[in-house]
C-alpha cells in the first residue's frame, strides 16, 4: 500500500522541474567561472540565435545589488532584460541563479513615451517662440505709431493713427504658457 | 618606474550597448574598483556594440554589461552593472592574480 503511494504522489522534484520548466522568465545556473551550467527553456528562447547551446557558455559572473537591465544584442532583435541574481550551491558548488525577464515591450513602450513626450516640449517651446516674436512685433508696432502721432502733434498735424491699446503679458500680469 | 615591481599589466573591457544607466554605473564602479586594487597597472577599455557590432563575436558577448578580464590569463567576464564589488573583485580574481 505504501509503495502504491509513493509511486502515484508526484515526487516533489518532478513538481519543481515542471515549475522551472513553465517559468515565464529565464533562470540560469551560473557557476563561480560564469560558465551556464543550467537554463529553463525561457531563457533558451530569450538567447535564442546568440548561442547553439546555452548550457556551457561563459556568460559570465553576475555582479549585481538590485536589478538591472541587461542588452541582448542581436542580429535582428534586441532583447531587453532584467535580471536578478542571489547565490546558490549547486551540485556542491557556489553558483549563481539569475532570473530573467524580458522586459523589451515595456522599454519599447518606454521610448515611445520619452520620443513622444520630447516631441510635445519641442512644439511648445515653438509656440512659445512664435507667441513671443508676434506679441513683441505688435507692441514695436504700436510704438512707432504713437512716436509717428507725437510728431504729429508737434508739428500740429492730425493723427496719422487711432491706436486700440494691445494687452501685453506684462500689462495684464500673465505669464509665458511654459 | 620598473614595471615588474607593479606586477602583470591588467587588460579590460567594459561592453555596452549605448551609455544606458546600467552601463554608467558599471563603468563608474570598475574605474572605482580599479583605482582602490589596481592603480597604475590596468588599462580599461569601453567597447559599445552600437558603434561596432562585430566585436562582440570576439569575446562571445550575449548580454551587456559584461566586463572581460583579458589579461592576465585566463579570461573573465563579469556581467551586469558591477555594483557588487565583492563579486567584481572575486570574479576577477584579482586577489590572487595580483599576487602573481
Amino acid at each position: 500500500m505504501r509503495k502504491q503511494l509513493s509511486n502515484s504522489a508526484p515526487r516533489s522534484d518532478d513538481m519543481f522541474a515542471k515549475v522551472v520548466e513553465h517559468s515565464v522568465d529565464g533562470l540560469l545556473v551560473i557557476d563561480a567561472e560564469g560558465v551556464v551550467r543550467f537554463a529553463n527553456p525561457a531563457a533558451v528562447c530569450l538567447f535564442a540565435g546568440k548561442t547553439s547551446t546555452l548550457v556551457g557558455s561563459h556568460l559570465g559572473t553576475p555582479a549585481i545589488h538590485e536589478p538591472v537591465d541587461l542588452i541582448l544584442p542581436g542580429d535582428k532583435s534586441t532583447r531587453h532584460v532584467e535580471m536578478r541574481s542571489t547565490e546558490i550551491v549547486w551540485e556542491g558548488r557556489p553558483a549563481n541563479l539569475a532570473s530573467l525577464r524580458d522586459v523589451t515591450d515595456r522599454k519599447r513602450a518606454e521610448d515611445a513615451l520619452h520620443q513622444q513626450a520630447a516631441e510635445l516640449r519641442a512644439r511648445n517651446d515653438e509656440l512659445v517662440r512664435f507667441n513671443r516674436a508676434t506679441v513683441g512685433r505688435e507692441v514695436r508696432m504700436v510704438e512707432l505709431k504713437k512716436e509717428v502721432n507725437e510728431l504729429c502733434r508737434k508739428l500740429g498735424e492730425a493723427f496719422r493713427y487711432r491706436i486700440a491699446e494691445v494687452e501685453t503679458p506684462a500689462s495684464t500680469g500673465t505669464k509665458d504658457p511654459l | 618606474m620598473n614595471r615588474a615591481k607593479l606586477g602583470p599589466k591588467w587588460i579590460l573591457s567594459l561592453y555596452v550597448a549605448g551609455m544606458t544607466p546600467a552601463a554608467q554605473r558599471a563603468l563608474a564602479n570598475i574605474k572605482v574598483i580599479c583605482e582602490d586594487h589596481l592603480k597604475g597597472k590596468y588599462s580599461l577599455k569601453v567597447i559599445d556594440l552600437l558603434e561596432r557590432p562585430a566585436l562582440a563575436e570576439g569575446h562571445q558577448i550575449f548580454a551587456v554589461p559584461t566586463l572581460v578580464r583579458e589579461l592576465p590569463a585566463p579570461l573573465r567576464k563579469i556581467i551586469g552593472d558591477l555594483s557588487n564589488f565583492e563579486k567584481v573583485v572575486v570574479g576577477l580574481d584579482i586577489a590572487s592574480a595580483a599576487a602573481v
